[in-house]
């Protein structure tokens, strides 16, 4: 290697290393403060489809702490709100959609046979096309649906359609997010499943 | 002190980073549905143009001309994730809406286009002025083309409802195809101007 190109070897290593130790300085200062902002957004989706809307930061953990119950299972967890024909139960919803990881709530009503509310806390799909099902429209087609399921197999049936729902049993996707819909539609199929496990445990 | 005006003025408005050169043009078209994500998104661009045109310029006679693109985007980077992170420390609520599209100011080409055809030609103090200056020509067409689509897409401006009719909704100024026709007619509109008031 000729001198001027260990110089610049030298200079760039040098600048990456100043670049590496900012970015760990900043990153170390600000992640508790990220961490808790986290938290507080999970922490209102969940709230909002247990049916507590428009809280502040302080209320939310008074109420996480008084009105909802958390029951930890081996398949997994789920919250409870209410007594009798007024409880509602949550669920956290994981799945995949195009481009990464897509996460949310999903909240059934006291005997499971109806979808209360449906909320993404976390998605990483195409601005416009499939980033939309984060949105107060495309939670409103899944909102109040019955849970159906089918009589010889036990699967839940719920299908997000490629455009318009043809049927009962679909909802209207999003035209040109074919993937995300069929990540969305696998993840709420899966969290009703689980939830429909842990209440015959429970039973 | 004309040298600034000029830098200023090329900046705003005569070589402005989206009309002129068309550069910056995806976050144009994504950030742009309400003026206030518009205005952060301004905010973010200008101080890292600033500071990117600052630091490449105080190391402009110590950089290898063969590695410089190579620092140049590792200095870009390292303002941008910082200010990601602040963001998503203080200013929550902006970060979820603004999306990925404040990491993809990395991939901005207004920042390496003005450290390399400025700040490792001239001095920090006027790098710093050429990166507020382009920072500003961003913030002029992204705040325009925001408010036309908020206005007429959503009936609000910077979240107040002026139009009242509550039905009100055209959904097409929302979405992103909007963004284009709205961007397509302000350029339209801007070079007409241009050319009435005389080439520079």
């Amino acid at each position: 290697m000729s001198d001027s190109g260990i110089k610049a070897f030298v200079i760039t290593m040098i600048v990456a290393g100043v670049c590496a130790t900012t970015l760990g300085t900043t990153h170390h200062l600000v992640k508790n403060r990220i961490k808790r902002n986290q938290f507080i957004a999970e922490s209102r989706a969940l709230l909002s489809v247990l049916g507590f809307k428009n809280l502040s930061a302080d209320e939310l953990e008074g109420i996480l702490k008084t009105s909802v119950r958390k029951t930890q299972r081996k398949t997994g967890v789920f919250w409870e709100t209410g007594t009798g024909k007024g409880s509602i139960y949550a669920v956290p919803m994981k799945g995949r959609g195009l481009w990464g990881p897509v996460e949310g709530f999903l909240s059934l009503n006291h005997d499971l046979t109806v979808i209360k509310d449906f909320m993404i806390t976390k998605q990483e799909e195409t601005p416009g096309l499939g980033a939309e099902i984060e949105s107060e429209a495309f939670y409103r087609r899944i909102r109040g649906r019955k849970v159906r399921t089918s009589a010889s197999s036990n699967e839940v049936i719920f299908k997000i359609a490629r455009g318009k729902a043809a049927n009962n049993n679909e909802i209207d996707g999003i035209t040109g997010a074919t993937e995300s819909c069929r990540g969305t539609q696998e993840m709420v199929i899966s969290a009703i499943k689980r939830a429909l496990e842990m209440k015959n445990v429970q039973n | 002190m004309s040298r600034i005006k000029t830098i200023l003025t090329n900046g705003i408005w005569y070589e402005n980073p989206i009309f002129h050169q068309v550069l910056g043009v995806c976050s144009a078209l994504a950030v742009t549905t309400q003026v206030k994500n518009a205005i952060v998104m301004s905010i973010a661009v200008i101080c890292i143009t600033a500071l990117t045109n600052f630091t490449v310029s105080v190391l402009r006679k110590i950089i290898p001309f063969s590695v410089r693109l190579i620092i140049e985007m590792l200095i870009i980077s390292t303002f941008v994730i910082v200010f990601d992170q602040l963001l998503k420390a203080y200013y929550f609520e902006m970060s979820r809406e603004l999306g990925p599209y404040v990491g993809l100011i990395i991939t901005n080409c207004i920042i390496l286009g003005r450290s390399e055809a400025f700040a490792l030609r001239e001095g920090p103090g006027l790098s710093v002025i050429d990166g507020i200056a382009s920072g500003l020509g961003y913030t002029l067409i992204l705040v325009s083309i925001a408010a036309v689509r908020e206005l007429f897409g959503a009936g609000k401006l910077l979240g107040y409802s002026i139009i009242s009719n509550p039905d009100y909704h055209a959904r097409g100024l929302a979405s992103a195809g909007g963004a284009f026709i709205v961007m397509g007619i302000l350029i339209w509109i801007m070079n007409a101007i241009r050319r009435v008031g005389g080439e520079k």
